[in-house]
């Protein structure tokens, strides 16, 4: 039976990692068929050199390229919950990507997004 | 970003301005594959120097190298601009030679070339936007725009602080929606057009001296 893993990457782990090491740990992982959810997203900056680095790695034969979707959780905009997040807390955004031969992106809503991820074929 | 650059678009460039008049903006046109960057681009330069900048097709990718045309003086309502041009390859995640193959009937080998060509376009677009003073997003009226490469785009210009203006394109298709555009970057000026039949164009250009200059 073809498997398919998803790697949950968290948020302390992600920020040990400077922008190079997480695209590379991303396409790594996506590269092996893996889908990858970020704790912690990406920054736009970060998705656009993921873009630029994915470009640099598809090769017409097993790779061509990521699907990505980013949720950004909705925010509290209450005086205390500002306060509290812009002193503890990270804004909530979570990445996921995945192999564009195997992953399809649904559209999402504020509350849920989904994902259709094809078995066959390889990453 | 340069220190150059940085001034050019901080108060001293303002200062600059008002005591020299006219301003000058090397302005990219960036979006999704398909989106009618090239038409805008070619409607842009023909109307204000009678010449155009790329072919156009129905296939995605068809732009796979940057283009850029200098010095168009770009007059409206609101004044005259002075600009360059810069038409981008389609941004994306994904290229694959076989949607080449199954969906427009291009040969393999033709196929796996202009995929390649469209993986480095991609590249070569992202990084001319460290040489933009602002940018023109069109996105296509007919399409959801709250899609994941539109949102990038617009992260990582307003990461980068450059003006922008979102071009609503291909309003003259029955299907297009340009206020779902609006609705979905209301903190961004949106025009809707038709670069194709011309449609609003006037005001396109009144926003673009109001936005650039």
């Amino acid at each position: 039976m073809e498997k398919i893993s998803i790697s949950l990457i968290s948020q302390r782990k992600l920020n040990d990692l400077t922008t190079h090491e997480k695209i590379n740990l991303i396409l790594e992982g996506v590269k092996e068929g893996k889908v990858i959810i970020l704790e912690k997203g990406l920054t736009p900056t970060e998705e656009t050199e993921l873009i630029e680095s994915t470009m640099a790695k598809v090769d017409n034969e097993t790779f061509m390229g990521i699907e990505m979707d980013t949720y950004n959780v909705p925010e509290d905009n209450s005086w205390l919950s500002k306060l509290w997040k812009r002193r503890w807390l990270n804004k909530g955004r979570w990445t996921v990507i995945g192999p564009a031969n195997r992953v399809r992106m649904l559209k999402k809503d504020p509350g849920v997004f989904e994902a259709i991820i094809t078995l066959e074929g390889g990453a | 970003m340069g220190w150059l650059q940085r001034l050019k678009r901080g108060s001293f460039g303002k200062f600059l301005r008002l005591v020299f008049g006219r301003n000058h903006a090397r302005i990219g046109i960036y979006g999704p594959p398909n989106s009618g960057k090239t038409t805008l681009a070619n409607k842009i330069v023909k109307d204000w120097a009678g010449d155009i900048v790329g072919t156009v097709s129905g296939i995605p990718h068809e732009t796979r190298r940057v283009k850029l045309k200098r010095d168009l003086t770009v007059r409206g309502d609101g004044g005259v601009l002075d600009i360059d041009i810069v038409d981008t390859p389609g941004i994306a995640t994904k290229i694959d030679f076989r949607d080449f193959v199954e969906g427009y009937g291009i040969d393999e080998e033709d196929s796996k070339k202009r995929a390649k060509e469209a993986t480095e376009g991609v590249i070569e677009a992202i990084r001319w936007l460290d040489d933009m003073d602002g940018v023109i997003l069109v996105v296509d009226s007919t399409q959801d725009p709250f899609t994941q490469v539109n949102i990038t785009i617009l992260g990582n210009l307003e990461a980068r602080k450059l003006p922008l203006l979102i071009a609503a394109n291909k309003v003259d298709l029955k299907e297009a929606a340009p206020s779902l555009i609006r609705e979905s970057f209301p903190q961004h000026k949106v025009v809707p057009l038709s670069a194709l039949t011309g449609y609003n164009v006037e005001s396109f250009y009144d926003n673009l001296i109001d936005v650039f200059r």
